[in-house]
């Protein structure tokens, strides 16, 4: 009888460890995140480009992890405004692109792009406005 | 005392097995629904044979995976010789909701006119074919 109280006590000791490690964040996603190089997310700015106004900025931000991830975003945002690389994107694409920015005037911003590799081409997701639809962009690629 | 440490330890390990079971199963449920919605279909558009009969352009629809899956709207290029193959040639793939047209300028240069929904588009582009012999040019409609 005794050996199974302790064998028991060995069960929801274990059980109770893993119930506190995750309840503390500790294990699951961010101890999955660790092992898999999630949790080494950086984000580098690679240029900022403002409008001929100065009211908008281009920005240009390379992003990727540990786990050989590598992307490039483009987010269109007013001077000063704090943004969200993760949310507030125009364009993504990889990061071996070649990317030109140029403002046409002070709503009109044109994304040059090329392939490193034509061979291997390139891919981009493109949205047509900024997220306050004031901003119109063009994509261009260049070949 | 080592006997009930023994004891405890089993106990745990029993736990860590359960969990592992448990994490196994779930893995393998994952994998298998994984393979069921590998497969995809293969719906052909449109065949556009080059000025000089050499070369052939397909524009077919990729799509597989079900109601949450995914669907493409892809041109290849192929010699004429060659049967199809959804896997080889590729030089261009959009949203299959794009209309995409395909016109050959002599037969060394292609010209891929595709429409946009005006809010956003995800394109992969090549500008040469896989054999270098044909320059792909494109234009939104």
């Amino acid at each position: 009888m005794k050996r199974v109280i302790v064998f028991a006590a060995g069960f929801v000791a274990a059980l109770g460890s893993f119930v506190l490690l995750s309840h503390l964040g500790i294990i699951h996603d961010k101890l999955l995140d660790a092992m898999t190089g999630y949790d080494s997310t950086t984000v580098n700015l690679v240029s900022d480009t403002p409008s001929p106004n100065l009211q908008y900025v281009a920005t240009i931000n390379k992003v990727g992890n540990g786990t050989g991830w590598c992307e490039v975003r483009i987010e269109v945002h007013k001077k000063d405004a704090a943004f969200d690389w993760e949310r507030n994107f125009v364009c993504i694409t990889g990061c071996d692109t070649k990317l030109d920015l140029k403002w046409e005037d002070d709503q009109h911003l044109i994304v040059g792009y090329a392939a490193a590799d034509p061979l291997k081409g390139v891919h981009t997701y493109q949205q047509f406005r900024s997220n306050d639809s004031i901003v119109s962009i063009a994509y261009l690629l260049r070949q | 005392m080592w006997k009930q440490i023994r004891y405890f330890v089993a106990g745990a390990l029993s736990f860590l097995m359960v969990y592992g079971c448990l994490w196994l199963l779930g893995f393998l449920l994952e994998k298998s629904f994984d393979n069921m919605f590998k497969g995809n279909d293969i719906v052909m558009v449109s065949d556009m044979p080059s000025p000089n009969h050499g070369l052939i352009s397909t524009i077919y629809v990729n799509s597989g995976g079900g109601a949450a899956g995914w669907c493409y709207k892809e041109v290849n290029l192929r010699k004429n010789s060659e049967a199809f193959d959804a896997k080889k040639g590729e030089v261009f793939s959009t949203d299959c909701g794009t209309d995409v047209e395909f016109s050959w300028r002599g037969d060394d240069t292609a010209i891929i006119k595709y429409s946009t929904n005006g809010i956003s588009a995800s394109l992969t582009q090549k500008s040469l074919s896989d054999d270098k012999a044909v320059r792909v040019l494109y234009q939104t409609k």
